[in-house]
């Protein structure tokens, strides 16, 4: 187990670094950070001026050096936008998309799974088609359509939420019912399809044989089983919610990391994009390993597999 | 009882006539405006971009001014006063500028003459060390900015300069405080400016907003708003909702399509304004076919200008006219001929020429020129008509677009100064931005000949000598067509009715007491 | 084969528009390139417009119901392609790392948390920055959207499945392990596979339709069903068919992918077959 776990922190680490020179290069070769940040009306004494300010005019193998030297030593460097620490720039950022990462992820699971499981139980009933009718909607329904949509009904014609910005729980309300939405759907529709897997276990038979009742044999015998591949799942949604964020955040002017790393981007500044792709990777590295440990312990055969 | 209520009011009165200005400040409205994007810095001589230029001209007073406002189309070029009261050609190559003496920058520190001398010398402007690079575009022309006397600031240039004064109206026009500049540096200054204008930057959050607050002490009276801010909101949709739901005071940047919904709301209106920059497309004379001078003419004259100008911007907008601007003044020339669309012009001038139906590429900066995209569209179907097939490439950057391999790309040309040698000269004069091999968008070399011309042009003092040289220009431009104009480029500002507020011809966006109130 | 009506409208549907999209040069009655400036956004016949359009016109005066049919025939490409791009790869690296465990296992699991690692927006973004934005790029780029979710989960059941009691029956017997994963693993297996299947068919068009929001989807003068719909959300309130065609058209594929995947899944499930 340990050993298996030591392994496990060398890749993690392995694939850090990975990220961080794949950062580098990508930035690097996807076009020249000086002209982008210089603009198609700019003279070329603007250009050298620019590449001199931010070291683009030294050969790329010091610039590379210098780039992992100073990663190791965890310092990113200063963004080209606003001349502050990359990390700090990063940092004042993540709360405001954290708040609308988690609470949309809860949103998604406290509608999802009960709906899947529901209609699970009840399968092939109306309600089962209404609510699989329902979690295709959430997902068919691209981000940026659905937030443009509530905007021009609840703020410009009901008058009832704020149409941008953050701050007060009505300016939370859209942005997260925009990504829970679709990440609802994805999840109801894959509960509702572990659910039946596991319902028609022969343990659950067994269970209903033996008089256990309806709701309790869910419970207590079928749930725990289901909950495997939907763990799998809730981990790599983090993801989706990380990507969507992008979009949702510009649609509702949210001021979080999802713009700053478009933003970022397209300005080709290296150090803040760099520092956002290594804590994403990061995090979601994190996510998959929880997830991958919740697995051992929610399935006794990958447990004793792995001893 | 009585007694006691005048005593009260005498006492409220008093207090009130002493307290009136404070109190006429809390009354001051706060004026939120919504923006497409923000710009990251705010030294008005490296933020450029309309983004920049919107908030800067906030921060920082010009030496002198122009007069915008000065027109209907909100496009006067008249120079009028502004840090500068008074200037004077004292020789050929010689003006003195006479400055104001009662102006405080927003930290308290007064302006003098060596703030304004520093602002447009040999460290900032045109050294060959210079800070700002683009500054030789300007003032390139200078050779001493000296003090006379704390109200006077000379400046000596290298040959007559016909449009010395005009020079300051241009976006690097801007006067900074020296000691504060030198001890910021070029970074500080940017994120923390100091400038003499009606507002001062307080607050900025990048990607969120930016506020301003009123300079009580400005030299040109009480700012009428008590803060302004400038929120970010990328989405036409949600600057439109935040207009109509009163969130926003103003907002920038919409489609035209949209000026119906909004005039209708009896909340907010819509006021357009044609900026003083064409949207053109380059034509790159080194690619063949392109170096064919009668399939870049074939190219003209297929386009059906009136059509897109009409469909596009319900007909609010101007057709270009050369290098040829309103902004001119009285040097525009209006009877010049314009071309005009003829497909049968059009065909014969490609069967003068050697295309063979190749496919040319015709590259655009994705997001970058509203419109344009749109317009690019019509083109390629307008261009298939005469039998020229173009085919479309959007790009990230223009890095990539200014790559090999293309034959045309969207550009455009800006007036920054209201003088006939703009844009002209910063495009395609011996140090322009088409013209220099070392710039992005090298795409023709001009003859000797024209080039003659343009140094011409830029000394030729008498103005009707002038005139005939600039005509001569366009002239080999109208036969060379090393490119198309295409539209001028538009802002739709929306704005809450009960709102007094001009737009202008260019991006800055002036909220000073002559041009902004609200009732 | 019996069917239920549900699943036959959803299969009838799919060929529709699959039919559409393979004779959209066919079937469309203008060239949806010819842009009109004199009879930009008219409205569909339904609404008051005329025959000559009758799904009306963009915004450059252009037929909707012949950009919708391209645009089919370039989402439903992308989906087709980036799907078995993606299923196959990952579910075979999937049982790969499963059968195989120790470096191998590691190596692709060390693949799947750099792909899983990066958002993959990012990783479209300099990709097509890179190598510029054509259409084989971009369907190349869009098979590499997901596989890793697939190798997950395939290594994740087939880890599981080995420690059943049938597959230990199957190799106490002998039989050669690709014989027990094509054969038994794979089909016990199959139904979450499938499920994931007609999650990421749409999930690619819908992955399609953000980048298009972003501008680093299909460019123009082509168009997909996103960008369609990117592009008609600025129109929403004075011409919501720009918008509301192309965003039917993906419900409604996304509706007969999961219907018909959930009649795939009972059939491919022994278990539920047996009930």
């Amino acid at each position: 187990m340990l050993g298996s776990f030591l392994l496990r922190a060398v890749r993690m680490l392995a694939t850090l670094f990975v990220v961080a020179v794949a950062v580098f290069i990508m930035m690097r070769f996807s076009g020249d950070p000086v002209s982008a940040l210089a603009g198609p009306d700019a003279t070329p004494e603007q250009v050298a001026e620019i590449a001199a300010r931010w070291g683009y005019d030294r050969p790329l193998p010091e610039q590379f050096l210098t780039y992992i030297a100073d990663t190791l030593r965890g310092d990113f460097g200063l963004s080209v936008r606003s001349y502050e620490p990359a990390s700090a720039v990063f940092l004042e950022r993540v709360p405001a998309t954290l708040l609308l990462g988690l609470m949309s992820l809860l949103c998604a699971v406290l509608i999802g799974m009960p709906l899947g499981i529901i209609a699970a139980v009840n399968q092939h009933s109306a309600y089962d088609r209404f609510v699989m009718g329902l979690s295709v909607l959430g997902f068919a329904m691209p981000n940026f359509f659905l937030g443009i949509l509530l905007i021009l009904i609840f703020s410009l014609y009901l008058h009832l939420l704020p149409s941008f910005g953050s701050g007060t729980w009505q300016h939370l309300v859209m942005p997260v019912a925009t990504l829970s939405l679709s990440s609802a759907g994805a999840i109801a529709r894959f509960a509702r399809s572990c659910m039946l897997d596991v319902l028609n276990q022969p343990y659950v038979a067994s269970a209903r044989a033996r008089g256990i009742p309806g709701f309790r044999r869910t419970i207590v015998h079928a749930l725990p089983n289901a909950s495997i591949p939907i763990v799998t799942i809730l981990g790599l949604r983090f993801g989706d919610l990380i990507a969507g964020a992008i979009i949702v955040e510009t649609v509702f002017a949210w001021p979080g990391v999802g713009r700053l790393l478009a933003a970022s981007v397209a300005s080709r500044d290296l150090a803040v994009v760099q520092v956002i792709v290594l804590s994403t990777a990061l995090t979601m590295i994190l996510a998959n390993l929880a997830v991958d440990l919740l697995y051992g312990v929610l399935d006794p055969r990958v447990r004793r597999s792995s001893r | 009882m009585n007694k006691f209520i005048t005593a009260t009011a005498t006492v409220v009165a008093l207090a009130t006539a002493t307290v009136v200005p404070v109190l006429a400040q809390d009354d001051r409205p706060i004026l939120t405006i919504g923006v497409q994007s923000l710009s990251d810095g705010f030294d008005p001589s490296l933020n450029i971009s309309n983004a920049g230029q919107r908030i800067t001209a906030s921060i920082f007073d010009k030496l002198i001014s122009r007069a915008y406002w000065g027109n209907e189309s909100g496009a006067g070029a008249e120079l009028v006063p502004s840090i500068a009261t008074a200037w004077r050609q004292v020789s050929d190559t010689q003006w003195e500028v006479d400055i104001r003496t009662d102006v405080v920058f927003q930290d308290g520190t007064p302006m003098t003459a060596e703030d304004v001398a520093f602002s447009f010398g040999e460290q900032m402007m045109w050294g060959p060390d210079r800070i700002y690079k683009a500054g030789s575009t300007y003032y390139g022309t200078f050779t001493d900015v000296s003090v006379v006397d704390e109200d006077t600031v000379s400046f000596t240039t290298k040959a007559p300069d016909p449009i010395f004064p005009a020079r300051f109206t241009s976006p690097l026009g801007m006067v900074v405080p020296k000691a504060y500049f030198l001890e910021q540096g070029i970074e500080g200054f940017n994120l923390k400016p100091i400038g003499t204008g009606p507002y001062k930057l307080e607050e900025y959050k990048p990607d969120e907003y930016v506020r301003l607050v009123s300079n009580d002490k400005y030299w040109g009276g009480l700012p009428p708003a008590r803060e302004i801010i400038f929120r970010e909101i990328p989405e036409e949709a949600g600057r439109i909702t935040g207009l109509l739901n009163g969130e926003l005071d103003m907002i920038v940047s919409i489609t035209p399509d949209q000026q119906a919904f909004i005039d209708s709301s009896g909340v907010a209106t819509v006021k357009p304004v044609v900026i003083d920059n064409s949207r053109v497309v380059a034509l790159n004379t080194f690619e063949p076919p392109m170096d064919d001078k009668y399939l870049r003419q074939a190219l003209v004259w297929a386009v059906d200008r009136e059509a897109i100008v009409d469909a596009l911007w319900g007909g609010q907008n101007r057709i270009p006219h050369d290098f040829n601007f309103v902004s001119h003044g009285e040097d525009y020339l209006a009877d010049r001929p314009n071309e005009h669309y003829d497909l049968e012009e059009a065909k014969e001038l490609l069967a003068k020429s050697d295309y063979n139906g190749e496919e040319l590429i015709f590259r655009i900066q994705g997001g970058y020129y509203a419109n344009y995209e749109q317009v690019a569209q019509v083109l390629q179907q307008q261009w298939k008509e005469a039998g020229i097939n173009v085919k479309i490439e959007i790009r990230d950057t223009f890095d990539e677009v200014t790559a090999p391999g293309k034959h045309m790309f969207a550009h455009s040309n800006g007036v920054q100064i209201p003088d006939i040698t703009h844009p002209l000269v910063n495009i395609y004069g011996p140090e322009g931005i088409r013209v220099r091999s070392d710039a992005a968008g090298y795409s023709w070399d001009p003859s000797p000949e024209f080039l003659d011309l343009i140094s011409k042009l830029e000394t030729t003092v008498d103005h009707d000598a002038r005139i005939g040289v600039y005509e001569q220009l366009l002239d080999i431009l109208d036969d060379e067509r090393p490119q198309i104009e295409l539209f001028q480029a538009m802002e739709y500002y929306g704005v809450r009715n009960g709102i007094e507020w001009k737009p202008y011809s260019f991006w800055p966006m002036d909220f000073r007491s002559y041009n902004l109130k609200f009732d | 084969m019996k069917m239920p009506v549900l699943t036959r409208i959803a299969v009838s549907f799919l060929v529709l528009i699959a039919f559409c999209a393979v004779f959209a040069n066919f079937l469309a009655p203008l060239d949806p390139l010819h842009t009109n400036l004199l009879a930009r956004l008219k409205p569909p016949v339904f609404a008051g417009g005329t025959w000559a359009n009758w799904l009306g016109t963009d915004e450059l005066g252009r037929d909707t119901f012949s950009r919708l049919l391209y645009a089919l025939r370039t989402s439903l490409l992308i989906a087709a392609i980036g799907t078995a791009i993606g299923a196959i790869i990952g579910t075979t690296l999937g049982f790969t790392a499963a059968h195989f465990r120790g470096a191998t296992e590691q190596i692709i699991m060390a693949a799947v948390d750099f792909q899983a690692a990066v958002p993959f927006i990012i990783l479209v973004m300099f990709v097509l920055a890179v190598l510029g934005n054509s259409m084989v790029v971009f369907l190349v780029l869009i098979g590499f959207a997901g596989w890793e979710v697939y190798t997950r989960l395939a290594r994740g059941l087939v880890l599981s499945a080995r420690q059943r009691n049938y597959v230990m029956a199957l190799e106490g017997l002998e039989m050669s392990w690709p014989t027990i994963y094509a054969r038994h693993v794979l089909p016990n297996i199959a139904s979450a596979i499938i499920v994931q299947l007609t999650l990421n068919f749409p999930a690619t068009i819908l992955l399609e339709t953000g980048l298009s929001f972003l501008g680093l989807g299909v460019q123009p003068p082509d168009t997909s069903l996103g960008l369609m719909l990117g592009e008609g959300r600025n129109y929403l309130l004075q011409a919501w068919w720009l918008s509301v065609l192309p965003g039917l058209a993906i419900f409604f594929t996304t509706l007969s992918m999961s219907i018909l995947g959930d009649w795939l899944r009972d059939r491919l499930d022994p278990l539920s077959q047996a009930r």
